[in-house]
């Protein structure tokens, strides 16, 4: 029971060999080339930390053939994207854009989407005006291509972009500017009822008074449709910056070091919100799941 | 205990850091993302890890945050939208158009 929840060892192979500066990129994770190909070795803890690494090597256009963890068959990743061809350099991307190139521009338009939607999202009311900042944006990007100096990366220049547009929306909608409170606030409450739990004139102290009950899943790993739309609505609801995190980091696979550095967030306030938001989206699926079990 | 958290008070004005051999499993809820991203130091991951071999219910608590994980992975990402013409345009503009 215990081996599917440490740490396992997975491994991935990529064709080629790759530079060893690459490794120091990726914290924990060893590179062994061998006979034209490197395997990555790293001790992961769940499905998530898996993806996030396959999503970053994608990003990086490393074309990884293998993956394999060394325990249980319940953590085999499933490769949901067929490996990408090479992503541009970002010399080469700036230049592409100046250029006009259609075809570099969609393809950084399409894989940025999503997270920028999701950013800018967290400082307007709507998913529609959110939509109008992300187009609002490129327009600026577009148009200011040529001054770009370079001397920041070409990501945190469009970010920086987003996020000045996306708050002037919000001040002309009167909202808050999300990270401007303090996170700590954030850590105060318990994720679970306290009333879920032995009081100390109980027999255990702290241990579970009314413990969770296993969920039946029609499916390997997911829950019902239903019960998946449900969560879908409970994710819209969370706290902005809960959304935000909880959407980068698990709807999109984005690694912890990626976000942190995006947002400017420390690893820590980033796992308290990642906390909150996952934690609170498993208390409204086991509503929803105990009321349809009655 | 991971000392990169606050203690918190629960109803009962219990502190949560741990000074006791053991891990409860109200401590437990509170402790499994950093469980998950490896972010636990290594004596309150043993003891977690020693309370999981004990607690049928904080496996099942574990298996919960997974499948919820797992279930956001599956929400999947709206696809982009096409780029509206003006944008288009403007991008075209520069390169002397298709």
């Amino acid at each position: 029971m215990i081996g599917s929840h440490s740490r396992q060892r997975y491994e991935i192979v990529v064709r080629g060999r790759l530079s060893s500066r690459l490794e120091c990129a990726f914290d924990g994770v060893t590179f062994v080339p061998r006979n034209g190909q490197t395997t990555l070795s790293a001790d992961l803890v769940d499905q998530s930390q898996l993806y996030g690494l396959l999503n970053r090597l994608r990003d990086l256009g490393i074309d990884w053939s293998a993956s394999t963890p060394s325990q249980s068959p319940s953590m085999q990743p499933e490769p949901a994207t067929a490996p990408a061809r090479p992503a541009a350099s970002e010399a080469q991307t700036v230049s592409a854009l100046r250029a006009g190139d259609e075809r570099i521009f969609r393809d950084l338009f399409t894989r940025s989407y999503p997270m920028m939607k999701r950013v800018a999202r967290t400082y307007v009311a709507s998913d529609a005006v959110a939509e109008e900042v992300v187009q609002e944006t490129w327009m600026a990007v577009v148009a200011g291509i040529e001054r770009f100096e370079g001397r920041s990366a070409l990501g945190t220049w469009i970010f920086s972009i987003l996020t000045n547009q996306a708050k002037s929306h919000g001040a002309r909608e009167k909202r808050a500017v999300p990270f401007s409170s303090v996170a700590s606030r954030d850590a105060e409450e318990p994720v679970v009822d306290p009333d879920r739990f032995q009081t100390d004139d109980e027999a255990w102290p702290g241990h579970w008074a009314t413990p969770p009950r296993p969920w039946q899943k029609p499916e390997r790993r997911l829950l019902s449709l239903e019960a998946r739309e449900r969560l879908k609505h409970a994710l819209a609801q969370l706290p902005e910056r809960q959304r935000l995190i909880v959407g980068l980091r698990d709807v999109e696979g984005r690694p912890a070091e990626e976000v942190c550095e995006l947002l400017a967030l420390s690893q820590e306030n980033q796992r308290v919100l990642l906390h909150r938001g996952r934690s609170r989206l498993r208390a409204v699926l086991e509503e929803y799941v105990d009321a349809a079990d009655t | 205990m991971n000392n990169s958290r606050p203690p918190h008070n629960g109803d009962q004005g219990r502190e949560l850091s741990v000074t006791a051999d053991e891990v409860t499993c109200q401590q437990f809820v509170e402790l499994v993302t950093d469980y998950f991203e490896g972010a636990l130091e290594p004596r309150t991951l043993s003891q977690v890890e020693e309370h999981l071999v004990m607690c049928d219910w904080c496996v099942t608590y574990v298996e919960q945050m997974q499948t919820t994980i797992a279930s956001l992975q599956a929400l999947g990402e709206p696809s982009a939208p096409e780029p509206p013409d003006s944008l288009l345009a403007a991008l075209r503009a520069k390169g002397g158009g298709p």
